[in-house]
C-alpha cells in the first residue's frame, strides 16, 4: 500500500466517527417512525386519520352535517392495553381534525370548572360591567358523545416480539342514546432481534 | 489503484448513499380541470418500481375524497411511503404539514388504492408523493 493512503483513511474514518457523536437536528414530525414496537407516533397519525376520514365519510353522518355543525364532546379513551398510552392526545387530534374540517363543534369538558370559576367572578365579583357580563344558562349541549377503548395483544416467541393494538371508537346520540357510528383501526407491529442486536 | 483503496471508497460512498431518504415521485390531479398527471420525478429508480395508475375524486360532505392506484411492477416485494398534500383553488397549501406518511407494501406485479379525505371543504386539488426511505 502506498505511504500516503493510510493516513487518508485514518482521518476520513475517525472524522466520519467523531461526526457522529453530538448532533441534534429536527426531523420529519410526519415521517413512519419504527424505533420500537411501542404505541408511537405513526400509530397516533394512522388512528386518527383513519377515525376521521371515516367519520365524515359516513353517510348518515354526512346528512346530519351538511347545512349544521353538531356539537359533540369527547369522553375518556380507555385504555385497556398494558403499556402508558396518551390517550388523550389520541382524541386531541381526533377533535382538532373535525373541528377544522368545518363539520363539527366541541364543547370542552375539562374547563367546567375553569368555566363556572369564570362566570362567577363576572357575576358576582361586583366588577364587571352587569350589561357585558356573559349570563348563566346560555351554553350550547352537546347532542353526541365521542368516546372509545384501546386494547393490545402483546405475544413473545423467543426473539420475535409480535404486538396488536385495536382502536374503537365510538358515536352516541346524546337524547336517543343510538350509536350513530363506530369505526376501528388495526395496527399490527413484529419486532425480531438480529443475531447481534439487543 | 490497489485493491485496498478500492475497497475503501466504495465503503466510504456506500455508506453516504445508505443514509439518504431518496426523494420520490409526485402526482397532482384537479377534478375540476380533469387532469390528472405524474408531475416530477425526482427518483427515476423508484419511478421504474411503481407507478400511478389511476386518480379517481369526488365530494363527499364538501370534502374532496381522492383515491389513486399504486402498481408495483417489478416481481420482488416493495415498500415505500406515501402522502397526500391539498391545495385550494389558488394554489395555496391547505392545513400543509397535517398529512403523515403511510407506509406502503406491494407484493410483486400487485396494485393496490390508497385513498385521501381533504382536511376542509377550501381544498380543490391535491399531490400525492410517493417515497422510498
Amino acid at each position: 500500500m502506498k505511504k500516503w493512503i493510510k493516513p487518508i483513511i485514518v482521518v476520513t474514518v475517525a472524522s466520519l466517527a467523531l461526526g457522529g457523536c453530538a448532533t441534534v437536528k429536527y426531523g420529519d414530525a410526519g415521517a413512519v417512525e419504527t424505533t420500537t414496537v411501542d404505541f408511537g407516533s405513526t400509530d397516533l397519525q394512522g388512528i386518527a386519520s383513519k377515525m376521521v376520514d371515516s367519520l365524515l365519510t359516513f353517510p348518515p353522518m354526512v346528512e346530519a352535517t351538511s347545512k349544521r355543525r353538531p356539537v359533540m364532546f369527547v369522553e375518556k379513551i380507555k385504555n385497556k392495553t398494558t403499556e402508558h398510552i396518551d390517550t388523550e392526545s389520541i382524541t386531541d387530534t381526533i377533535s382538532t381534525k373535525l373541528l377544522r374540517s368545518g363539520k363539527f363543534r366541541f364543547v370542552d369538558m375539562t374547563k367546567v370548572q375553569a368555566i363556572k370559576k369564570q362566570m362567577d367572578f363576572q357575576q358576582d365579583s361586583g366588577l364587571v360591567d352587569q350589561s357585558k357580563a356573559v349570563g348563566f344558562g346560555r351554553q350550547i349541549g352537546a347532542e353526541y358523545m365521542l368516546y372509545g377503548n384501546m386494547s393490545s395483544i402483546v405475544k413473545r416467541d423467543g426473539s420475535t416480539k409480535d404486538v396488536y393494538y385495536k382502536f374503537t371508537l365510538k358515536l352516541m346520540h346524546l337524547e336517543s342514546g343510538i350509536l350513530e357510528w363506530q369505526d376501528e383501526k388495526e395496527i399490527r407491529k413484529t419486532k425480531s432481534k438480529s443475531l447481534f442486536g439487543k | 489503484m490497489n485493491n485496498y483503496l478500492k475497497i475503501f471508497f466504495v465503503c466510504f460512498f456506500s455508506i453516504f448513499v445508505g443514509a439518504c431518504a431518496t426523494s420520490g415521485v409526485v402526482g397532482e390531479s384537479n377534478p375540476e380541470s380533469g387532469k390528472s398527471e405524474i408531475i416530477e420525478i425526482q427518483n427515476k429508480s423508484l419511478a421504474k418500481k411503481v407507478s400511478i395508475k389511476d386518480f379517481k375524486t369526488r365530494v363527499v360532505n364538501d370534502l374532496l375524497n381522492v383515491q389513486a392506484e399504486i402498481q408495483n411492477n417489478f416481481n420482488s416485494t416493495q415498500e415505500f411511503q406515501y402522502k397526500f398534500s391539498w391545495f385550494d383553488t389558488t394554489g395555496f397549501a391547505v392545513e400543509s404539514g397535517g398529512d403523515s406518511w403511510k407506509t406502503l407494501v406491494l407484493h410483486g406485479q400487485e396494485a393496490k388504492t390508497v385513498q385521501g379525505l381533504a382536511p376542509n371543504p377550501t381544498a380543490r386539488k391535491f399531490k400525492i408523493v410517493l417515497r422510498k426511505l
